[in-house]
């Protein structure tokens, strides 16, 4: 278990949230692999014209256990590299993440995964 | 452009459209969806009911294509995004003007609930022109496909006698000035944020409003 971070967060009138304080955010480590990616797989309309779109790859958990199986898409903001680990179908990846992030519910995006790696540990490729 | 990148891309325009009363609630936990018999969409602006009244009267196959695609309309008050800056701390911003989204692949379209019928019904017709093509693969197409649903959008907002979008939308005699909208969307400013990346993001308030389609 890795346990890192410091999130401020308060609520005021500028749209900004911050909650003040440390609170604890156990990272795990997790082991997947690259099931598709897909470009343009998300797009945002906001008012006064404002648009945005992110790609998506869309991940199977193989670790840890009790979270195996479980598909999730991971959203790009901004470029991924063409001949990356985030575009590779078939590709086994190993990041860590912060437990409430991926338990929570929420719109998952790159910034929420860090050390990503391949997966050496055998075969990296298929599944 | 070039390559098939995301990017945040910001126009700067008289807006005549506008959404009001956007929440400040206090964070919350993140709310899983839960069916709502109500047909309400939240209590706060617009209906089921008025919204289908509004596209049905002339785009019926809207509806229609929400219904035979089991498109899932699910509504919010409000969205964060969790932002991670350079130095470790964290963030959430308010996403104040998020109108409306589109997931493709889990067939999920997302509209603000504050919004009055009238644009709720516009908003749902512009993700729904998203939503029934396939995402493009390049930069190039993303955009394009923005124009080509911005002009149907427009012409949906003239066959319901609504007022334009935005100045330079129409032309003087009252039809879609479709040069304008491609030369705004190609020139629009890309955002690329320095310093933070995006780690997540939730709505509050999320139901899943009942009432599009027949029992």
């Amino acid at each position: 278990m890795i346990v890192t971070g410091v999130i401020t967060v308060t609520l005021s009138c500028s749209g900004k949230s911050t909650r003040k304080g440390p609170i604890v955010s156990e990272r795990i480590e997790v082991k997947a692999v690259i099931l598709d990616y897909t470009p343009n797989a998300m797009q945002d309309s906001f008012d006064h014209g404002g648009f945005e779109s992110y790609d998506a790859s869309k991940l199977r958990i193989l670790t840890p256990e009790e979270l195996a199986g479980l598909e999730l898409n991971i959203y790009h903001g901004s470029e991924t590299p063409r001949e990356g680990l985030w575009r590779t179908v078939g590709q086994r990846i190993v990041f860590e993440i912060a437990k409430d992030d991926l338990m929570g519910g929420t719109t998952l995006f790159n910034g929420a995964v860090t050390r990503l790696r391949a997966d050496c540990s055998n075969d990296s490729r298929g599944q | 452009m070039s390559g098939d990148h995301s990017a945040t891309n910001t126009l700067n325009m008289a807006w005549e459209a506008t959404a009001s009363c956007f929440s400040d609630n206090p964070i919350a936990s993140p709310v899983v969806p839960c069916p709502d018999q109500s047909g309400s969409s939240g209590g706060k602006g617009w209906t089921v009911a008025e919204v289908k009244t509004i596209i049905s009267k002339t785009d019926p196959k809207v509806i229609e294509e929400i219904c035979n695609g089991k498109i899932k309309i699910i509504t919010f008050d409000t969205a964060y995004d969790k932002w991670k800056y350079d130095d470790g701390r964290e963030e959430e911003d308010e996403l104040k003007g998020l109108l409306g989204n589109t997931i493709r692949d889990k067939k999920e379209i997302r509209i603000r609930n504050s919004m009055t019928s009238q644009e709720a019904a516009s908003t749902l017709f512009h993700e729904m022109g998203h939503m029934t093509r396939k995402a493009p693969s390049t930069q190039e197409g993303y955009l394009q496909e923005e124009i080509d649903v911005r002009v149907e959008t427009e012409e949906f907002r003239i066959r319901q006698g609504m007022a334009s979008t935005a100045k330079g939308y129409r032309t003087p005699a009252g039809k879609v000035d479709r040069a304008f909208i491609e030369n705004q969307i190609k020139n629009s400013t890309h955002y690329n944020p320095k310093g933070r990346k995006r780690i997540g993001r939730r709505y509050v308030g999320e139901a899943i409003p009942s009432g599009w389609c027949p029992p």
